[in-house]
């Protein structure tokens, strides 16, 4: 399973990788990553993709990973009761940069389409109108913000950021949960 | 084996965990522990929304005077207010309708608390108030903490590792709370971005930091990328994945052997 950066280290860049959150993503996170407890019900189902050819993120953890899959399908989580086993490293070395791009004024939007752990199309998009470079105050404030599937690995975590639980016991249990489940 | 202390207490609405692991004695330990959780429900007591007769919601009800009011609330108000400015109007405590500095004073409490510790000769610890933390020093036989941001779709994976030390990570997102971050330009719920965490030196103006952007929408990955002494890591409602090149994520994972 590979990190897949889809972009173009390019300095003026801010290029999007269509992580897509089932196929892709499923495919780059190490198995054991998979959650053992329940998804919270509070954790709601992402928006559907927009039609660009890109995998539907995968509502919560246990979403299949079969669109788009190619190769290396990984096993579908295994429920478990106790802790969860300590995450694997199954990356190789960090991301991989594609050819780098430039553009004279402004980002160009790509849309990297992953899948099975692979690219297999980019996509330049039109750019959102919210993308404007209004924002900008000059060249050296342009965006370096780099993009690249969601394929973190785990092992040896001491903690967790994340967005705030809500105060229900339930959630208050599970985030020390979480807590425990990432410390090595 | 060397000592340390990890506790996890429900204050503020969230579950806060404090890992002490400075090599002290227990009871010394057990006392700094009371120490930061002592000054968490404090912080709680005088800024709770929640609670009708706190500070907070008394002054937001015109019924303190901010001079009336604990010293810290100045200062929060403050701070805040130049957070509104810093962040083009998108921190606004008073988006909600009523006065809720909230998004600011979570990470400046822990802030206080780890400056604190620190003070106090435990300078290695790491707090995580809600997925907001601040490490500082040693985790022990490593030299940096290992960080994971949160899979924002997955509970249990994370997008990113960052190795870091003295550093603020705070993460705002709408995966658990649903679509809480007001834009006040348009007074709607922001939905574009799933997912904003910000690395920063000081926790309170990288939550804000990080409120400030998921408020923003899309443009606020633009914004992002111009903050000085910030680095950031976004995932987008549509699910792409952005980080700036500073941002300290851990080297070298390959060579970390399995299940261990």
């Amino acid at each position: 399973m590979m990190a897949l950066l889809g972009t173009a280290a390019g300095t003026m860049l801010l290029v999007g990788a269509k992580a897509g959150f089932s196929g892709p993503t499923d495919q780059a996170l190490p198995a054991a990553n998979k959650a053992p407890l329940p998804v919270p019900s509070g954790s709601g189902a992402p928006a559907p993709a927009a039609g660009t050819g890109g995998a539907p993120p995968a509502p919560g953890a246990s979403a299949t990973a079969t669109q788009g899959t190619k190769t290396t399908a990984p096993a579908a989580p295994k429920p478990t009761t106790a802790a969860p086993k300590p995450p694997r490293t199954t990356m190789k070395d960090g991301t991989f940069a594609g050819n780098p791009i430039y553009v004279e004024y402004g980002n160009i939007e790509l849309s990297v389409i992953v899948s099975g752990g692979k690219i297999t199309d980019i996509k330049v998009l039109d750019s959102p109108s919210e993308h404007s470079r209004s924002v900008q105050i000059n060249k050296n404030a342009l965006p370096k913000l780099r993009s690249e599937a969601l394929a973190a690995q785990s092992a040896e975590i001491d903690t967790v950021s994340g967005a705030t639980y809500t105060s229900s016991g339930y959630k208050l249990s599970l985030q020390s949960a979480i807590d425990r489940a990432f410390q090595a | 084996m060397p000592h340390s202390l990890v506790r996890v207490e429900h204050v503020m609405g969230m579950a806060i965990s404090l890992d002490l692991s400075d090599d002290l004695p227990l009871p010394e330990l057990e006392r700094l522990a009371d120490g930061v959780f002592g000054w968490l429900r404090l912080v709680d007591s005088v800024f709770s929304t929640y609670k009708p007769d706190s500070e907070i919601s008394r002054l937001g009800r015109g019924e303190l005077r901010r001079e009336q009011c604990s010293p810290f609330v100045g200062e929060v108000l403050d701070r805040c207010a130049e957070l509104w400015q810093e962040t083009g109007g998108y921190f606004d405590i008073n988006a909600g309708g009523t006065l809720d500095p909230s998004g600011y004073v979570k990470g400046w409490a822990v802030q206080r608390a780890c400056d604190r510790l620190r003070a106090e000769g435990a300078a290695n610890h790491c707090l995580n108030a809600g997925g907001d933390i601040f490490v500082s020093g040693s985790p022990g036989p490593r030299k940096n903490w290992r960080v994971g941001i949160r899979h924002p779709w997955e509970p249990l994976a994370v997008a990113w590792v960052l190795e870091v030390t003295d550093t603020a990570v705070a993460t705002s997102g709408t995966y658990e709370r649903g679509l809480h971050v007001i834009d006040p330009y348009t007074g709607k719920p922001a939905s574009a971005l799933r997912s904003v965490t910000v690395v920063g030196p000081e926790l309170g103006t990288a939550d804000a930091y990080a409120t400030a952007a998921l408020a923003m929408g899309l443009k606020g990955i633009d914004w992002l990328a111009t903050l000085p002494g910030h680095e950031c890591a976004v995932v987008t409602e549509d699910g792409r994945a952005l980080r700036s090149d500073g941002l300290p994520v851990e080297l070298g994972a390959a060579d970390l052997s399995p299940g261990q």
